[in-house]
C-alpha cells in the first residue's frame, strides 16, 4: 500500500493528537458517568486506566484503516464529542431520576 | 487513499510495518533496558564490589531500627521531618535511608541493617538506571514517561495489526528455515518469536501503558475526582482503602524521645508469619506528634499492596490497620506486579528475561527486515530504506555496545570522581550517540555492522578481564562473576556469527530436497568458538568462586539458550513442515 506523503502525515496527526483527544473524552465520559451512577472515584478511574490505552490503541489503528481522512478525523472526534456529552449528560439525567424517585 | 481503497489486511500490513519502524528503535532499548532491569539489585551488587555480603535475612531477629534510628538522629539535621527506611528483602541484603533536605533535595544511602552504621561504597548509577531508562529514558518530569506511553501504545496497535494480518499461528511457531533466502529467515525468526511470546509481549505492552496511563492521560481520574480540584491525586489515593486515608500530623515543636521501634518491628514480623517488614516511615522524629508506619513485606506477592501499620511515635500505641483495597485497584496492582516481577522466583524472572530478549530480537528482526524489504521492493534505492538501515545501525547494535560502555566506565571511572553516577550515565550517552553517527556516516552499512560488531565482542570479552583487574581482595565473590560470564557469553555468540556468517552466505539460495548441510571451514570455526565460549565460562568461574547457586539458575537457563542458538546457527534444527526444497522470491 502506498499513500501520499501528506496524506500519511495527516493520518499520523489523526492518530497521535487524535486518538489522544478520544481517549481523553472517553476517559472523562466513563469516569464522571460511573460516578455519577454510584461508583466508587477511585474505581471509576481505575476503570478508565485500565481500557484508556486500549481506546488509545484502537483509535490509533482507526486513523489509518478509515477510508477517508475525514472518516478518520470524524471518528476520533466522534468519541472525543461522545465522551464529553456524557460526562455533562448523565450526571444531570442521573441527578433528574434521583428527584423524581 | 480515497477511491479503490486496499483491503484491511493489506492496510493493517502497512501500517504493521510503519509503526514498528516508527517506534521500533526506542521500543528496542526499552525492551533491552527491561530485559537488564530485571536483574537491577544484581547489577547494582556487581556495581559496588566493596559492598560486603550481610546475609540479613538469615537472621532477621538481628536486624534493628532502633541502632539505624540512633545512626540517623546522630548524622542528619534535625529539621529534616521525614525518615524513609527501607529494610533488606529477598535479592537485597542491605538498607538503605532516604531523606529531604529542608531544600527538597532527595538524598539516599545505604546501612548496615543490623549495627545501623552507614555502608561506603562507590557511588554509583547502577543497575537503577536501566530501570530509570526503561520507562522514563532517565528523564526528570513527564516528558520520558509521555514518550514511552506513546511508543508502548504505537507497540500494542502494531502488536493488534500483527494478528490482524498473520493466518498461519501454529505453522509459524515451528518454521524456522535458516539455510533459506536471507529476507525469509529474518521473517521466520520475526514470526517465530512473534507468534511464541506473543502472551507475554501482550501482557508486558498493555500493563506497562497502564502503569504510566494516569501520568500521561489524567483526564479520567481528575473528571472522577473534580470536587477535589488540584488535590486529585490526594484525592484518589484517600479514597482507595475503605478504611480512609492514613493518619498523618503536623509536628508540634514539642520534643518527645521516639518509642522503641524493635518491639513494634518484631510484632509487625510475628503478624506476618515471620517475614520482616521492607519499609519503616518515621514522621517527626523526635517530636510528640511523631508517627511511625510499617509496611509489610511484598517480596513473593504479585500483588504489591503490602498491610501497613501506623503506630503512634511516643507511646508505641497501634492507631491504624490498613490493607484491603477496592477490588478494582487490585486489578491494577496485580497487573503491575506481574509487569515488575518483584515477586518471581529466580526460574520465573529468568524466564521474564527470555521474554524481553525475544521481544528486543522481535523488533530487530522486525526494523532489519523492513530495511530489506523496502530496499528490494524499491529497487533505487529508497531514502526511507536507507534511513531505517543506517539508523539501524546505532539503535540496535550501538544501543549494545553503549551497554557494555556503562558497565566499563563503572571500573574504569575513578571511585572518588563527584557526581560518580553521571560520568557513567554520559559515558553510556555519549558512546551511544557516536555509534549512530558511525552508523550513518559510514559508506558503507555492512561494515558499520561489523565494526560496532566487534567492537561490542571486545567489550563483551574484556569485561571479565577489567573486572578482574579492577577488584580489590575481599571483594571477589561467585555471584558477581556472574554478569561478566553474561557478557561474555553474548559477546562469543556475536563472535561466531561474525565468524560464521560470511555476506556471500547472505546470497539468495536453495536448499535441495534430501541435501545435508555442509561440513566447512565456517562449520569448524563455530565450533571452536562454541568450545571456546564454555571454556571462557568454566575457567572464569572456577578463578573467581563460581558456581554459586545465582550463577547455577542463570546458566542453566542460558546455556540450553545458546544450545538453541547454536543449533539454529548450525543448521540442526530444521523446520519439520518444509523439510524439502526452500523457495524465496
Amino acid at each position: 500500500m502506498t499513500a501520499p506523503v501528506e496524506r500519511v502525515a495527516v493520518r499520523g496527526l489523526a492518530a497521535v493528537v487524535g486518538g489522544w483527544l478520544a481517549t481523553s473524552g472517553y476517559a472523562q465520559g466513563l469516569a464522571v458517568s460511573a460516578v455519577a451512577l454510584g461508583a466508587a472515584p477511585s474505581s471509576a478511574a481505575m476503570a478508565v486506566t485500565l481500557t484508556a490505552c486500549l481506546v488509545y490503541g484502537l483509535a490509533l489503528l482507526w486513523a489509518f484503516a478509515a477510508r477517508s481522512v475525514w472518516r478518520a478525523w470524524g471518528g476520533v472526534l466522534a468519541v472525543y464529542g461522545a465522551g464529553l456529552l456524557l460526562a455533562h449528560a448523565v450526571p444531570v439525567v442521573s441527578g433528574w431520576l434521583e428527584a423524581s424517585l | 487513499m480515497t477511491s479503490a481503497a486496499p483491503s484491511l489486511t493489506r492496510v493493517m500490513a502497512w501500517l504493521h510495518g510503519w509503526l514498528g519502524v516508527v517506534a521500533g528503535w526506542l521500543l528496542f532499548a526499552v525492551f533491552v533496558t527491561g530485559t537488564l532491569a530485571v536483574y537491577d539489585d544484581e547489577i547494582d551488587a556487581w556495581m559496588q564490589p566493596e559492598r560486603p555480603a550481610l546475609q540479613a535475612l538469615a537472621h532477621p531477629e538481628q536486624i534493628s531500627i532502633d541502632r539505624i534510628a540512633e545512626t540517623l538522629r546522630r548524622d542528619l539535621p534535625a529539621s529534616v521531618d521525614q525518615w524513609i527506611i527501607t529494610l533488606p528483602g529477598e535479592r537485597r541484603d542491605f538498607a538503605t535511608a532516604a531523606w529531604f533536605t529542608p531544600d527538597g533535595q532527595f538524598q539516599l544511602r545505604q546501612i548496615n541493617p543490623i549495627s545501623g552504621d552507614w555502608l561506603e561504597s562507590r557511588q554509583t548509577a547502577g543497575g537503577d538506571f536501566f530501570f530509570r531508562f526503561h520507562y522514563r529514558l532517565s528523564m526528570p518530569g513527564v516528558f520520558g514517561k509521555a514518550l514511552i506511553a506513546l511508543v508502548s501504545v504505537v507497540m500494542l496497535a502494531a502488536l493488534l495489526a500483527g494478528i490482524v494480518i498473520h493466518k498461519r499461528f501454529f505453522r509459524d511457531m515451528v518454521t524456522f528455515r535458516p539455510r533459506a533466502a536471507e529476507r525469509r529467515v529474518w521473517l521466520d525468526g520475526h514470526l517465530l518469536v512473534a507468534v511464541l511470546f506473543l502472551p507475554f509481549h501482550l501482557l508486558i505492552t498493555y500493563s506497562g501503558v497502564v502503569m504510566l496511563s494516569d501520568a500521561v492521560m489524567p483526564s479520567g481520574v481528575q473528571a472522577a475526582f473534580a470536587d477535589k480540584g488540584a488535590g486529585w491525586r490526594a484525592g484518589w489515593m484517600a479514597d482507595l482503602y475503605p478504611q480512609g486515608p492514613l493518619p498523618s500530623r503536623a509536628a508540634l515543636g514539642i520534643a518527645a524521645p521516639l518509642v522503641r521501634l524493635d518491639p513494634l518491628l518484631a510484632a509487625a514480623r510475628q503478624a506476618d508469619g515471620g517475614r520482616v517488614p521492607r519499609l519503616v516511615i518515621i514522621e517527626n522524629p523526635g517530636d510528640q506528634a511523631a508517627l511511625v508506619q510499617i509496611h509489610q513485606s511484598w517480596d513473593g506477592q504479585i500483588n504489591r499492596d503490602p498491610q501497613i501499620r501506623v503506630h503512634d511515635g511516643v507511646s508505641g500505641q497501634l492507631l491504624t490497620l490498613r490493607d484491603q483495597q477496592r477490588g478494582l485497584h487490585q486489578a491494577y496492582t496485580v497487573l503491575a506486579g506481574l509487569h515488575r516481577m518483584a515477586f518471581a522466583d529466580p526460574w520465573l524472572r529468568a524466564m521474564m528475561a527470555l521474554g524481553g530478549l525475544a521481544g528486543a530480537v522481535m523488533i530487530a528482526s522486525g526494523l532489519i527486515l523492513f530495511a530489506r524489504k523496502t530496499s528490494r521492493s524499491q529497487p533505487d534505492g529508497s531514502r526511507s530504506a536507507r534511513f531505517v538501515a543506517r539508523g539501524n545501525v546505532g539503535a540496535l547494535a550501538g544501543l549494545a555496545v553503549a551497554v557494555l560502555a556503562f558497565l566499563w566506565s563503572n571500573r574504569l571511572v575513578p571511585v572518588d570522581l563527584p557526581a560518580r553516577p553521571w560520568a557513567e550515565v554520559g559515558i553510556f550517552a555519549a558512546v551511544w550517540l557516536l555509534t549512530v553517527v558511525h552508523g550513518c556516516v559510514m559508506p558503507s552499512v555492512g561494515r558499520a555492522w561489523r565494526q560496532q560488531g566487534a567492537v561490542f565482542v571486545l567489550l563483551a570479552l574484556g569485561l571479565p578481564v577489567v573486572d578482574g583487574i579492577s577488584r580489590r581482595t575481599g571483594e571477589l565473590g561467585g555471584e558477581l562473576a556472574v554478569l561478566p560470564l553474561v557478557a561474555v557469553g553474548f559477546g562469543a555468540v556475536v563472535l561466531a556469527v561474525m565468524i560464521g556468517w560470511r555476506p556471500s552466505r547472505l546470497a539468495v539460495r536453495t536448499v535441495q530436497k534430501g541435501s545435508s548441510p555442509p561440513f566447512s571451514v565456517t562449520l569448524k570455526r563455530r565450533l571452536f568458538v562454541l568450545w571456546g565460549t564454555g571454556g571462557t565460562m568454566i575457567l572464569t568461574g572456577c578463578l573467581s568462586g563460581w558456581p554459586a547457586a545465582q550463577g547455577v539458575m542463570l546458566w542453566s537457563l542460558v546455556l540450553p539458550l545458546l544450545a538453541v542458538v547454536w543449533a539454529v546457527a548450525l543448521g540442526l534444527w530444521r523446520n519439520p513442515l518444509k523439510r524439502g526444497t526452500v523457495h524465496d522470491a
